[in-house]
């Protein structure tokens, strides 16, 4: 028993000095303030999905992250006071977990120490979107969810899903007023419901009519889009807009084929692009088309928009040949662009002094001053304080009779309406 | 002296120290877990954080899963009630250390609901009721939690002024969750009802006669193990800024099951811990690894061959799991220099 | 009230995505039966097949795409009874699980590298056919005579053949059968390439009526809850199970959603769970299942 005291004692001894030891290890002031070099280094994490479900688009957005990266580092980035900077960054294939995304955005800030986080999806940029508030990291991500517009250290280039979905409806009561609009999305599943609430009050106020409500799982097969078309056939809908992703959406506009239902399909940015041609096939063709405030590569191309030479150089430099610039691609080299030219906007103390909240800065300070500009590729971008809505512009995608992608627009968000503020009201 | 290790009454042979590098190991491992933060530093300690939360969620399922032999694939959504609960208690203003506990419980009495259909079933038709139980319990969680993220407010996690939910005070504060909840399994695997488990789990007809109450021993065996998958969903809301459903799903449920599987079932403690290491913190490692390494498809896909690989050989070559591989190095090391 | 023409199309597509649960639903079966395993390698492989089909039907047409990929998949079979099954005969069933679960893993590496997990639709024509109030495609015929060749061959080949009433004896009782002088080696080993082919025409079916994407593994997760639901112990309990399956998912799709959003995809859980503590033996299974 006396032995037993004696060693527990002993152990709560240990304890407590591995403990203070640790926590004055940890007290330890950060390294001391250097001088201004010649050149400065700022660290990003990359965080993909490579592997897990929404791999299909991830890996293109990857590419066009990375390729950007490599890009700019090697022309030479250059802070507004003359600085050169070199970037470095870590790339992390998270697999659409958001627990795994938690631990790779504790290895970018800790062990890395990034000032600047090229995201994916909804579930991980969310759920870190008030994480890094406190660690003045800036976050640009590929999901546009409004809520992100109103966090402090969220970015995204182009406006969010709910101004974009907006922007269809403001569109659609262009070129057909009084329309009837069906609705398919997933009802159980944030990133699909997000826009909802704005589209109808858009819709409301734009004097169209909202005729159906329908569930549309993300996860689909032809038995649930059939289902789903069947349940809006008889409204006679003049446009059905789709929120989920590509799978689910040109499976959607199959089944309107199918059953003969005559209206056009609107699908939100990631339920429509370059691949929609085939998957959904000819019988869809004239009948479904995108929101993409992004101009498709291949248009780009044809229409000569000078910013698309850029990322077709990046691409070959990085070793992609010009088939691998798609839609998703240009997404993902457009997010490191506004971050290359954050930093280029960036004076190099303040970059050296707050890290991240340098860069928030700079990207606020468009909001007065100049926007950032993507050289016609997607509107250019403002953003300010409490509001980081890029733009409020955004093309419409038709997939037309004969299988080609066709270019309406850019058409503005509808005046006197605040989708995003609507989608950040209805939602906790 | 007795050439080797002879245990005199029964009480020395179950004891939690039976040999001398029991003492030692114990020491040595508690030891390197406090000082854990200052040999890796921030971010691995972060990361042994997280691997804590799982170690605690595993340890539970090896229970139900190991010990009374009952296969769950349900154990995610049982975490997920523990995450929803603290999540709700933290916003009402409950302390988070207050809250946990609460976590466990109410994931608890969920797993106690879960274990009806146990009573009637076995094997295949078990785990197929648990797998319609994460279905259901999934859906549900999509109803309550339509934004898909529910942030966990931060005054909740303060203890004496001290925030729990950053650095040191949230390693140690895991540290300390997880080694009580894994010395309570411990005494429960050495306990009355820990050998009435194993006895149902090994032919639970036999154990019917011999008096063990089967039907109490499963529902206990569900109950608990939930009630620490509560406690990881707990420890998941003091680590995280916030929680979603998609963090709860069949696939987390799958992995739970495969960390049981791979490390050991049955081995409460080193085979959980072993499992998680392996197929949680080794997906991690691996891909952090290899992404820095190689190609990035190339990466992409060899964590995968790898990580399988991996599983499938050790159950293949070492069945009992990874945790025989080491048990029986520590035979070799007590025997040396003698083969037995 | 549902209309007559959302109520028909419902119950035909859900009869055809039944067929698709019932086939795949069976590729988990036969190893339950033969092995009393629940072998996870099954999603995967039709995640596969898959890719497989895809990859090859692009380049040679989708007649290749299934040979080769019914060809990929009793390959994985025999390799997983080789490499998993047969070293761990006389374990614990939870090994074999762990150890399928490994290959899960594996299988989803092999696949990336096949086919990069793209989304893409399998290239097949379609063509419309109406029949009154059914509006029917390519997809759905096509889909509807892999999966129904698919079960007709297994009922027949089990119920009417000698290797049928071998693999039954076997999974009834290994060593009786052994004793019987039956190979039961070899009839394991068909039994796992069998699990692979059923695989193969369910997951080309799914691939078609889903299109290939990332994610084909998870309706496999979903047919396996349908191999209970009627009984496992007869192929027609299994076939069944995935049929109703199918078609509770899209009948309670439209029922009940307006007051349960979403509800579509959950709901044959509830029944699943439901049967299983009310008649465990399943809907027309014999009650000598192993249970206290």
């Amino acid at each position: 028993m006396a032995q037993n005291t004696k060693y527990i004692a002993l152990i709560v001894l240990v304890i407590v000095v591995v403990a203070a030891a640790a926590f004055m290890f940890f007290q330890k002031p950060g390294a001391g303030k250097e001088e201004a070099p010649e050149k400065l280094t700022v660290k990003i994490g990359v965080l993909t999905d490579e592997t897990g479900p929404t791999s299909d688009v991830g890996i293109s957005y990857a590419k066009g992250v990375l390729a950007a990266l490599k890009y700019f580092n090697e022309k030479g980035i250059t802070t507004k006071d003359g600085v050169k900077v070199e970037l470095s960054w870590v790339k992390r294939d998270y697999a659409y977990n958001p627990t795994k995304a938690e631990e790779f955005y504790k290895e970018f800030r800790d062990k890395y120490g990034v000032i600047a986080v090229l995201g994916w999806g909804t579930a991980d940029t969310e759920k870190l979107s008030d994480t890094i508030i406190n660690d003045k990291i800036v976050y640009i991500s590929a999901s546009y969810s409004a809520k992100l517009t109103a966090k402090p250290y969220n970015f995204f280039v182009p406006p969010d899903y709910s101004t974009q979905a907006c922007i269809a409806i403001s569109w659609i009561a262009s070129v057909k007023p009084g329309a009837k609009i069906a609705l398919l999305y997933d009802h159980k599943v944030a990133y699909s419901r997000s826009p909802i609430d704005a589209i109808k009050a858009a819709a409301q106020q734009l004097g169209l009519e909202v005729v159906a409500d329908v569930d549309l799982p993300l996860k689909a097969t032809e038995a649930d889009a059939e289902r789903a078309v069947l349940q809006i056939v008889d409204k006679n809908p003049d446009y059905v807009w789709c929120g989920n992703t590509i799978t689910s959406c040109s499976l959607a506009a199959k089944a309107m084929a199918k059953q003969g239902l005559n209206a056009i399909m609107i699908s939100n940015v990631w339920g429509f692009d370059e691949r929609s041609k085939d998957m959904i096939g000819p019988e869809g063709y004239g009948k479904a088309m995108g929101v993409s405030p992004f101009i498709y590569p291949a248009i780009a191309r044809q229409q000569n928009i000078p910013g698309i030479n850029l990322v077709l150089e990046a691409a070959r430099a990085a070793g992609y040949s010009d088939t691998d610039v798609n839609l998703r691609f240009l997404q993902g080299f457009l997010s490191a662009w506004l971050l290359v030219q954050a930093i280029e906007r960036v004076d190099s103390q303040a970059l050296m002094d707050k890290g991240g909240e340098a860069l928030k800065e700079v990207l606020e300070a468009s909001c007065q001053g100049q926007a950032f500009d993507f050289q016609g590729l997607v509107a250019p971008a403002r953003f300010c304080p409490g509001r980081h809505i890029a733009s409020e512009q955004a093309y419409l995608v038709l997939l037309n009779e004969n299988g080609e992608f066709e270019l309406k627009g850019p058409q503005s968000a509808p005046e006197g309406i605040d989708c995003a503020q609507i989608t950040i009201q209805a939602g906790g | 002296m007795p050439a080797g290790v002879f245990k005199e009454t029964y009480g020395e042979e179950i004891a939690i120290f039976r040999y001398p590098i029991h003492y030692a190991g114990a020491a040595l491992g508690l030891l390197f877990a406090l000082m854990l933060p200052i040999l890796v530093g921030p971010y691995y300690m972060l990361l042994a954080v997280s691997f804590l939360i799982f170690l605690v969620g595993t340890v539970g399922l090896n229970i139900t899963v190991g010990l009374a032999g009952l296969i769950s694939l349900a154990h995610a959504a049982l975490m997920g009630m523990g995450a929803y609960v603290t999540a709700f208690l933290a916003e009402k203003g409950v302390n988070i250390l207050v809250a946990i506990p609460v976590a466990g419980l109410s994931a608890a009495a969920l797993a106690f609901i879960l274990a009806l259909p146990s009573f009637r079933l076995k094997g295949y038709y078990l785990a197929m009721a648990s797998l319609a139980a994460q279905f259901i319990i999934e859906y549900i969680f999509a109803l309550i939690d339509p934004d898909q993220y529910v942030p966990i407010p931060d005054e909740a996690k303060y203890l004496g002024g001290i925030y729990l939910g950053r650095g040191l005070p949230l390693y140690y504060t895991t540290l300390a969750i997880t080694i009580v909840s894994i010395l309570t399994a411990v005494n429960l695997g050495r306990s009355i009802l820990g050998r009435a488990m194993k006895a149902v789990r090994d032919n639970d007809v036999a154990a019917e006669v011999v008096g063990i109450n089967v039907y109490y021993v499963k529902a206990i065996a569900f109950t608990i193990g939930g009630f620490y998958a509560g406690l990881a969903g707990g420890l998941y809301a003091l680590y995280s800024s916030g929680i979603g459903w998609e963090g709860f799903t069949l696939e987390g449920s799958i992995e739970y099951l495969g960390m049981v599987l791979i490390g050991g079932p049955g081995r409460i403690v080193w085979g959980s811990f072993l499992g998680v290491l392996l197929v949680r913190t080794g997906w991690t490692l691996l891909e952090s690894t290899l992404a820095d390494l190689i190609v990035s498809y190339v990466a992409a896909a060899l964590k995968y061959l790898i990580l399988g690989g991996m599983i499938a050989g050790f159950i293949i070559f070492e069945p009992e799991g990874l945790i025989a591989v080491l048990r029986r190095f520590k035979e070799y090391l007590r025997l040396w220099p003698y083969s037995y | 009230m549902v209309e007559a023409n959302i109520l028909v199309g419902a119950l035909f597509q859900g009869f055809v995505l039944g067929l698709i649960y019932a086939l795949i639903a069976l590729g988990f079966n036969i190893i339950y039966r033969v092995s009393k395993s629940i072998n996870f390698a099954h999603p995967a492989l039709i995640l596969l097949v898959g890719y497989v089909a895809l990859v090859v039907s692009r380049q040679n047409g989708i007649a290749a795409g299934l040979i080769i990929s019914l060809a990929v998949a009793a390959l994985a079979g025999l390799v997983l009874e080789k490499s998993l099954a047969k070293p761990l005969i006389g374990k614990p069933p939870v090994a074999l699980i762990g150890a399928t679960l490994g290959a899960f893993y594996v299988i989803r590496g092999v696949t990336f590298i096949v086919g990069r997990f793209e989304a893409a639709a399998l290239p097949l024509q379609s063509t419309y056919y109406s029949l009154g109030l059914l509006k029917v495609s390519t997809n759905d015929l096509v889909s509807m005579a892999v999966t129904g060749a698919g079960l007709l061959g297994l009922i027949l080949l089990h119920n009417k053949t000698r290797i049928g009433s071998a693999i039954r004896a076997v999974a009834e009782d290994a060593e009786g059968a052994a004793g019987y002088g039956l190979p039961v080696s070899r009839l394991m080993t068909l039994s796992w390439i069998l699990a692979g082919l059923t695989g193969a025409l369910g997951g080309l079916a799914l691939s078609l009526k889903a299109q290939v994407n990332p994610y084909l593994d998870f309706y496999a997760i979903k047919a396996f809850a349908a191999s209970i639901l009627a009984g496992l112990d007869s192929i027609g309990g299994v076939v069944l199970g995935g049929l109703a399956l199918g078609l509770v998912e899209q009948l309670a799709s439209i029922v009940l959603e307006p007051y349960l959003p979403g509800i579509g995809g959950h709901i044959a859980f509830f029944f699943l769970l439901l049967i299983l503590l009310v008649k465990p033996y399943g809907l027309f299974g014999t009650e000598r299942i192993e249970r206290i």
